[in-house]
């Protein structure tokens, strides 16, 4: 009994020790990683337009809860002209979580699409990446066209759920600019 | 063995990539570029170090029923402050190794300086040996990323994943200069072999490089060997004449 106790208390405090630690760096690293992430995302709003890295522009941000939409992103150019909307949302399959960002400009084509992180398998999302996502560029958001084929895929049925999502919500709600 | 030696001995005697082939995965994975190694050896470093001083230090403390689950949870907790810290300072480097930061955990050579050495020996020799091990580890991977990225670009780039020292990506080595003292307007990279930058690439370079510290090991076997046969024939020499010279002896004295 008294060795069981022992055993306990020696994980009890191996645990705790880990668990402080763990927690003290998360501290220290936290807001530079969140810094870091908004960088990164910041990044693809370019990268979702096709515009030089350079380019100036600004943004305002709408955040929705409980939405399968989790942010509306509207990207002016240095003119303060809106040059697109960008919608962000997520998706979790039997690997993890994906998440996409979509650009759609003001005349409701879709501009591009990026996955900006997932923990789904690399192979398969670096193959989506490279080859499945460039064949939504150009489409009409009211009439979507979907591969059927890559459709077995977790990933790539994530993406899709998430661009039909954003396309709806754009229907929606930007519609009259569609129109 | 004196402090030297357990420093130096994973370097090329007990490497663990090129003589244990421990830690296979990242040496593998992680090593298609230069940079890319490099990375992981650092990572590596701190961790296998870290935890060699911790399992050390409670050694005496741990119960054996639990050893290994508390090795392992030790090891976590650095892995866990290593992912943070390369999240937060060298993002692009934890976004290239991905999944290999956290799969440091069940890096084999880890766990097992903790079980094999740190558990039974004093703290300052369990820090050199993980210091040491883990040099010799990113030695290895070095290796094998050098070699990859040469022959994959025709030159080794330092700043792109690493953020430390230098503001713009720069080539740490090229083999264009060389080439356009006699051609001009080349670029090696126009001729790299590509698949040098994928997995195929790793399993030929590493097989290269297993094959020439074989053929070098071979070698020495056989130099000793030969050594050995010749000592022996000179022993044998030796012995035939004492008797030749005993025989001589003992013929002149009966004569």
């Amino acid at each position: 009994m008294l060795d069981k106790m022992k055993i306990a208390i020696v994980l009890v405090v191996i645990g705790a020790i880990s668990g402080l630690t763990i927690y003290s760096v998360n501290l220290l690293t936290e807001d530079t990683i969140a810094q870091n992430m908004i960088e990164k995302e910041q990044g693809y709003y370019k990268e979702l337009f096709f515009l030089d890295e350079d380019a100036e522009v600004r943004f305002e941000t709408n955040d929705f809860e409980d939405q399968e939409i989790s942010q509306e992103i509207v990207l002016y150019d240095a003119d303060d002209q809106i040059i697109g909307y960008i919608y962000k949302g997520s998706d979790k399959n039997n690997y993890g979580d994906v998440i996409v960002l979509l650009g759609i400009t003001s005349d409701g084509k879709i501009s591009n699409v990026v996955i900006s992180s997932t923990t789904n398998t690399p192979t398969f999302v670096k193959v989506i990446k490279n080859v499945y996502l460039s064949p939504f560029r150009t489409q009409d958001v009211d009439d979507l066209s979907i591969d059927g084929s890559t459709g077995a895929t977790y990933t790539y049925t994530s993406v899709v759920e998430i661009v039909e999502n954003a396309s709806k919500y754009f229907l929606e709600n930007r519609g009259e600019l569609h129109d | 063995m004196t402090k030297k030696e357990n420093f130096l001995k994973g370097f090329i005697k007990e490497n663990p990539i090129f003589v244990y082939l421990l830690g296979m995965c990242p040496a593998l994975a992680v090593t298609a570029t230069f940079e890319t190694s490099l990375g992981m050896g650092l990572l590596v470093i701190f961790v296998l170090t870290s935890s060699n001083i911790v399992v050390s230090l409670f050694k005496n403390f741990i119960p054996q029923q639990v050893r290994t689950p508390s090795y392992i949870v030790i090891i976590a907790t650095f892995v866990t402050v290593v992912r943070m810290m390369t999240d937060a300072y060298a993002p692009l480097l934890a976004e290239a190794l991905g999944v290999f930061i956290p799969l440091i955990v069940v890096n084999c050579l880890i766990l097992g300086r903790a079980e094999s050495f740190a558990s039974k020996n004093k703290v300052v020799d369990s820090a050199i040996d993980g210091f040491g091990m883990a040099l010799g580890f990113t030695f290895g991977l070095i290796s094998i990323g050098v070699i990859r990225e040469l022959l994959a670009t025709g030159g080794i780039m330092y700043g792109d994943y690493l953020p430390f020292f230098v503001d713009q990506p720069f080539e740490l080595f090229t083999f264009d200069w060389i080439i356009n003292l006699f051609v001009q307007d080349f670029s090696i990279r126009d001729y790299g072999l590509a698949m040098f930058a994928l997995p195929p690439g790793a399993f030929i370079a590493l097989a290269f490089i297993l094959a020439y510290m074989q053929s070098r090991k071979n070698k020495k076997l056989r130099l000793e060997e030969e050594a050995k046969k010749q000592r022996i024939e000179e022993l044998k020499k030796a012995a035939l004449e004492r008797k030749r010279q005993a025989a001589m002896k003992k013929a002149g004295e009966a004569s």
